[in-house]
């Protein structure tokens, strides 16, 4: 690197050499310095080690190449050292150059002063001349460096607690606390839910520790941790307050299992401190099966005696499983009075057939096989199983009667079945006037004791159709015969002749009846026969209004069934009289009547609702008070501490929440209202299973003793938003209004009196 | 524009002298120059012209030069929703503010760099000795800061010309109005007006606007046209203050074009002093009675239980009250009363004392409710009681007489059985009608009270028949607009049509405290002195600048000795305020500051003040060119 000089003084040469040396080491002293810092700097953020060194290592090799070709280098030369000597000493009288010049090439001149110069030059190099020559120091970048290092070497060497062992006292202090713990996390976790075997459900596995599983299912958790140590004891504590150890496994995994049957929140114990979150399971209970009936919906069956005593049953059982067994419970009643029998038995289902995917059984009932009597009756219910284990589930259908009839008096249609079965009193009057209709025009084809016999059955329907709608308007049919239609009008109504016995057996001491008497005697004085008529038709109890039907042409819709039974009367005579024709018309004017009625809206709110008699005023607060004392009563209404209330204040707390964002612990109202919610959920966990959620969050709050949730980003909003959808509807409540004006300004008060005078005087 | 010489007009000879130093200095450096680099002519003609850059700089900087202006000195005021189109009509030459808001949203304008950001439109005095012209651009400023500047600028204002480029209309909700205060089971009544852009294709698109609760489902939803008036009711559900959303948007689309908050606040319910006097009892009086109080009210019934005998039943009162209201109808008794209840028949069998201290106390301000029966019809007008006689009752002679009740916000719809009489009340608008607008429950206004006449006897029936909302919704509306208005004092209630900003000043009155008393903001927690109003002096106001958004719950208390929080916090009165973002009702704000900036700007039209003005030359360049040049030449020198 350092070429020698071409020249003929050794001493020259080797000053040059020496200078040029010095130079290229200041060069690189102060590279490797700034590469150094830049290393070091890159070590404490990056914390690489080798790319430094590499890097320093290069860049001063580097360097070195690059100054040693720099032109700056090249300058060093013997010939500028003499000329530098000229400048330092005056002896060298600007000619030092001269002697490195041969002499052939300067003229006679040069040569003379060649000659004079020489040996004064020579003599000077031959003197230290290091203190005249160029200062190129390199010993403050090395040492530099060299601090550099060392320090760097002090601080990554020293072990830190020798460190802390200089440090002053009051820093000990701080270094006595414990180290930071490393907090425990879950690293992995697997979960898996084993349904019940009887259930045909695969298992699952999950990830999510919020687990729906349906009752009795095994639940594996498989969990991995970091910043365990030795005693940390860990355990999952369930909804029902039991603790399950999580077992440590030769592969670092914890493992727990247990049968869960029931909803709630559960949560991760490390040393009795909840580990993670609060986590929700909600369990699906197996319902048991259900029975519906096919065939034959009624509860009772009846077959004529002359019918074919064979029918079947179909039912649909369904289970959200798999159903177990299924058998039919049935009881045969034979005799009659004191002399009836029964007999059980278990029966099978004949058969099985899947319809519309719904399970349907089938049984063929043969009575004679049963060794069954006409006038024998079988019931039967249906009793099915599911494959619930260990107990499978029952359930028990209600019961269904087949009555074999002894008398031949039904119509008998079908196969056996009475299907027209049904008492002709439930036939409506649109009903009766059809089959009326129907009667009139079959009438030439059927025989006359067809034709009887038809017109006889709809009378009894049109009898029972009008005792109905009697009952309702007060009629009383106890003896067979409606009392006020067809024993005529009586001026006592059976009613009042009661209240007067009862009246008179308690010596009229009551004074709740002495309306009806009072009533009476106004109606001895009723010349028109109006309140005779209201009496009649009505149960009125004296009331004024009711007989307002007679103003103005509008009808009272009780007056209107009174018509409208009055015709169907009419009716009833006609067709058991066999005369379909004339029964007709009344039958229609029936049906108009019970049309209009029905319209009219309060037919039977008046007959139900309350009505209290009219009170004249002669007779009003004649009552004997003097011997009572106390007229004053004082109450105070209590405070209602309803589940609304505690949902309104949580929600209220939750609202202030989100505007301040505050960090505050739970104050001990808070903590309470929280619990008063949790309980409100429990209760309708039933019902929504899924709030289980809302429970979950609730918990959280609890014991982050906090609002601020970390690990739940929506749980708050969610639960602002259900609490706000459980809030009921409005009860609006009393509120006055605001005038901007205060009234007991006395210039109001002026102006109000006044306002007032003017109207006074105002007035005639 | 014109240059001026300045100072050195007024000292040519000084000014003669000192160029021609300059220029000489000038002839003599070119002049060595040349013969320095006589062969290197390139190099020559640099020097020669850096030379002379170096001199002019030095003739610039020695120069007292001025810019004499002779156009209308113009301040443009940039504010938020400026357009671009409208940032170009702004001459750069001139003074540029820009609100703070608005730098925040126009970032893509080079006006920006030379603009000065205020915060307030007043502090264009800071920087400006006067203001001649004001150019407004884009949505304006609102009436609070006009008024503002006024009021900064003083006498002065009058004289300033103002001129107001409009921005485009957005699309959104504006002139909004809303009850910002109201009681549970009271109805909201959220009306305004949908603003569309200026496309004239916009105009006849429809869309649909969603009430929004606060669990965000949507409880109300219709259909709007830009500029049609809207209304939404929904009733106040619970106490504590809630904030609902109205969102916009296009009828076949789902996405949101403008969404808003709508805050309010429920109050927890009154307590109430009811009297009821009835002859005899009543389901109606009964459901009345336990409705009310399971509000807390108070309440004395009286029942006549023999010719001058009642029974009485209280509740909620306490020792003390009830020794003031042992005989009611005597004396000014009524008046610890709000509320009176009476039956027809009750009402006659008053005596002439009674019925005088029951006209008295109306007049100061009792609210009575008279449930009409036949002997009241039939008695009616009744002489001692006078003061009634304009209220007008008649028997009606039909066989039954029901119909549905309608008042505000009712949602009866069946039929009930009423008093078979017609009222006819001469001055005012009945409190409930019925669909053929015949009067059910008459309203007179008697002094300061109120007194009812009600057809209506049976409203017990909504509530067997569970239909509990209405049935309150009734009776609060009745009581609402008969019973004596609050006894003061009380926060006065917001204005409905009126929109908080945080930042911007806020007034809230308490009426009829009898000294100013104290006011704690929760948000900033420092003490607020309330201050006599001058106009209304039972009114004690506070104005606060909410500094931040949201919820602030100002508490007034009548002990200023702070230290006693417990006894600062018996009788203290609560008001809630909501401070909207700026970001909030935009639209609304864009429409009231067009509105506000408009009428300033045709108060203001005077035509451009135009003035002379000078400005001193910025010597910045003059520095930089003089340093550069004379590095370039010492450059030449040392190192070429």
């Amino acid at each position: 690197m350092f070429s020698r000089p071409i020249t003929t003084h050794n001493t020259l040469d080797n000053i040059v050499i020496r200078l040029k040396r010095k130079w290229l080491l200041q060069k690189l002293a102060y590279t490797f310095l700034l590469v150094l810092c830049a290393g070091l700097a890159t070590y404490w953020i990056t914390e690489w080690i080798v790319l430094p060194v590499i890097a320093v290592a290069v860049t001063t090799a580097l360097a070195a190449v690059v100054f040693s070709q720099s032109k700056q280098y090249q300058n060093i030369t013997a010939n500028k050292v003499l000329l530098h000597l000229n400048r330092q000493f005056s002896e060298c009288e600007e000619s030092a150059e001269l002697i490195l010049l041969p002499s052939r090439s300067l003229t006679t001149l040069q040569q003379l002063q060649k000659i004079r110069i020489q040996p004064k030059v020579e003599s000077l190099l031959s003197t230290e001349l290091s203190s005249r020559l160029p200062q190129y120091s390199y010993q403050p970048a090395t040492l530099l460096s060299a601090a550099a290092v060392i320090i760097f070497i002090l601080i990554e060497l020293i072990p830190a607690d020798y460190v802390s062992q200089l440090e002053p006292a009051n820093i000990q202090l701080v270094s006595e606390n414990p180290k930071p713990i490393t907090p425990i996390a879950m690293i992995a976790k697997s979960i898996t839910v084993t349904a019940p075997n009887y259930t045909g459900l695969a298992t699952k596995q999950t990830t999510d520790l919020n687990l729906e599983l349906i009752a009795g299912s095994i639940v594996t958790w498989r969990l991995q941790f970091s910043g365990l140590t030795q005693q940390n004891d860990l355990s999952i504590l369930l909804p029902d307050k039991q603790r399950i150890p999580l077992i440590k496994q030769p592969d670092n995994t914890y493992l727990a299992s247990t049968e869960l049957n029931q909803s709630g929140v559960y949560h991760l114990a490390a040393d009795e401190k909840v580990l993670g979150g609060i986590h929700t399971i909600a369990v699906t209970a197996d319902t048991r099966p259900t029975i519906r009936f096919v065939e034959p919906t009624r509860t009772i069956t009846e077959l004529a005696k002359d019918a074919i005593p064979r029918l079947k049953a179909i039912v649909s059982i369904e289970d959200d499983f798999a159903l177990g067994r299924v058998e039919i419970l049935a009881s045969i009643a034979s005799g009659s009075g004191e002399a009836v029998k029964f007999r059980d038995q278990t029966f099978q289902f004949d058969a099985e057939s899947v319809v519309a995917g719904k399970t349907h059984f089938l049984k063929y009932w043969d009575l004679a096989e049963l060794n069954m009597q006409p006038g024998d009756e079988l019931y039967f219910s249906i009793r099915a199983w599911d494959n619930h284990q260990p107990i499978a589930q029952k359930s028990r259908s209600a019961s269904k009667i087949i009555r074999w009839l002894e008398d031949e008096q039904q119509a008998v249609l079908g196969d056996g079945a009475l299907i027209n079965f049904m008492p002709e009193y439930f036939k409506s009057q649109r009903q009766i006037i059809i089959e009326t209709k129907e009667l009139i025009a079959d009438k030439n084809n059927l025989s006359k004791d067809e034709i009887n016999h038809s017109s006889r059955e709809l009378g009894a329907a049109q009898s029972f159709l009008k005792q109905k709608y009697g009952q309702f308007l007060g009629d009383e049919f106890d003896s067979g015969t409606p009392q006020t239609m067809e024993a005529g009008p009586e001026l006592e109504h059976d009613g009042h002749n009661e209240d007067e016995d009862h009246a008179n057996e308690e010596q009229k001491a009551s004074p709740e009846h002495e309306h009806d008497n009072a009533q009476h005697d106004s109606d001895d004085t009723d010349k028109s026969g109006y309140s005779t008529i209201i009496s009649q038709f009505g149960h009125a109890h004296g009331e004024a209004d009711d007989g307002n039907f007679i103003k103005k042409g509008t009808l009272n819709p009780k007056l209107l069934m009174k018509r409208a039974i009055a015709n169907m009367w009419q009716a009833e005579l006609h067709l058991l009289l066999s005369q379909p024709e004339l029964a007709l018309p009344f039958e229609n004017k029936a049906l108009a009547l019970l049309n209009r009625a029905k319209k009219a809206e309060r037919i039977y709110v008046k007959r139900l609702g309350f009505e209290p008699p009219p009170v004249s005023e002669k007779r009003r607060y004649q009552g004997d008070l003097s011997d009572i004392l106390n007229y004053q009563r004082n109450e105070t209404t209590p405070k209602q501490n309803t589940s609304t209330q505690s949902v309104l204040a949580l929600l209220t707390t939750l609202n202030q929440h989100l505007n301040k964002s505050l960090n505050n612990t739970l104050t001990t109202e808070q903590t309470s209202i929280l619990e008063k919610v949790k309980t409100y959920f429990s209760e309708q966990l039933s019902a929504t299973p899924k709030d289980i959620a809302f429970i979950a969050t609730l918990e959280k709050i609890q014991l982050a003793d906090s609002f601020n949730l970390t690990n739940c980003e929506d749980c708050i909003s969610e639960l602002r938003k259900k609490l706000w959808q459980i809030l009921p509807p409005p009860i609006a409540a009393p509120t006055t209004r605001q005038t901007s004006y205060p009234l007991h300004n006395n210039m109001l008060q002026k102006y109000q009196a006044f306002l007032h005078q003017q109207k006074k005087a105002a007035q005639p | 524009m014109t240059f001026t010489l300045g100072l050195f007009a007024t000292f040519p000879i000084a000014a003669a002298i000192l160029v021609l130093l300059i220029t000489s200095g000038l002839i003599i450096t070119s002049y060595f120059a040349s013969q320095r680099l006589k062969n290197k002519k390139a190099r020559l003609a640099s020097v020669l012209v850096v030379n002379t850059v170096a001199a002019l700089m030095v003739v610039g900087l020695a120069f007292d030069l001025q810019i004499a202006n002779r156009q209308p000195s113009m301040i443009y005021l940039i504010t938020n929703g400026t357009t671009s189109q409208q940032l170009e009509q702004i001459d750069p030459q001139q003074a540029v503010f820009v609100m703070r808001r608005a730098a925040k949203s126009v970032t893509n304008s080079s006006i920006l760099d030379f603009a000065t950001e205020i915060d307030v439109p007043s502090q264009i005095l800071s920087y400006r000795d006067t203001i001649d012209n004001l150019f407004v651009l884009g949505d304006g400023l609102n009436s609070s800061q006009w008024q503002n500047l006024q009021l900064v600028m003083g006498k002065t204002f009058s004289n300033i010309s103002v001129s107001f480029s409009a921005s485009k209309p957005r699309l959104g909700l504006f002139d909004m109005s809303w009850p910002k205060e109201l009681a549970v089971g009271q109805f909201m009544q959220i009306e305004g007006q949908l603003q569309s852009t200026d496309d004239p294709l916009a105009e006849n698109v429809i869309y649909q606007l969603s009430l929004l609760d606060p669990a965000g489902e949507i409880t109300q939803s219709i259909k709007v046209k830009p500029f049609e008036n809207f209304a939404l009711n929904i009733p106040a559900k619970s106490t504590g203050q809630w904030i609902y959303r109205l969102q916009v948007s296009k009828n076949s689309d789902a996405k949101i074009l403008a969404d808003e908050p709508i805050a309010f606040s429920v109050t927890a319910p009154e307590q109430l002093k009811i009297l009821i006097k009835q002859s005899s009892p009543s389901f109606e009086t009964r459901q009345l009675k336990n409705w009310a109080a399971k509000f807390g009210s108070k309440i004395s019934v009286l029942t006549q239980i023999s010719q001058d005998k009642d029974i009485q039943q209280n509740i909620n009162l306490r020792a003390t009250e009830l020794e003031q209201i042992t005989a009611p109808f005597i004396g000014r008794t009524l008046d610890n009363f709000d509320w009176l209840v009476i039956d027809g028949r009750a009402l006659l069998a008053l005596k002439k004392q009674s019925i005088n201290a029951l006209q008295a106390a109306v007049n100061r301000g009792l609210g009575v409710y008279i449930i009409a029966d036949n002997e009241l019809v039939s008695a009616w007008p009744v002489t001692s009681m006078d003061w009634l006689s304009d209220i007008h009752i008649q028997p009606l002679d039909v066989a039954n007489y029901a119909s549905t009740p309608i008042w505000p916000h009712s949602q009866i719809e069946q039929t009930m059985p009423l008093l078979k009489a017609k009222i006819t009340a001469v001055n005012h608008t009945p409190l409930v009608q019925n669909n053929a607008a015949q009067i059910l429950v008459s309203q007179s206004k008697i002094g300061f009270g109120q007194v009812a006449v009600s057809l209506i006897n049976s409203t017990y029936s909504w509530q067997t028949a569970g239909l509990s909302e209405q049935y309150s919704h009734y009776w609060q509306s009745v009581i609402h607009q008969l019973a004596r208005p609050k006894q003061s004092p009380y926060w006065l209630k917001t204005k409905p049509d009126s929109l908080r900003l945080v930042n911007q000043r806020q007034q809230k009155c308490v009426m009829g405290a009898t000294d100013s008393g104290v006011t704690i903001d929760n948000v900033n927690e420092q003490p607020l002195m309330l201050a006599q109003d001058l106009v209304q002096t039972e009114q004690q106001c506070l104005t606060i600048w909410p500094t931040k958004s949201g919820w602030h719950q100002l508490t007034w208390s009548k002990n200023t000795e702070l230290a006693d929080h417990q006894n600062a916090r018996q009788g203290a009165l609560d008001s809630w305020l909501y401070a909207y973002t700026e970001q909030n009702w935009s639209v609304w704000q864009q429409t009231q500051n067009h509105h506000a900036s408009q009428n300033i700007a045709q108060q203001h039209n005077t035509n451009l003040l135009e003035k002379q003005t000078t400005k001193s030359l910025d010597k910045i360049w003059f520095w930089g060119l003089l340093i550069l040049s004379m590095s370039l030449l010492w450059l030449e020198r040392k190192l070429l």
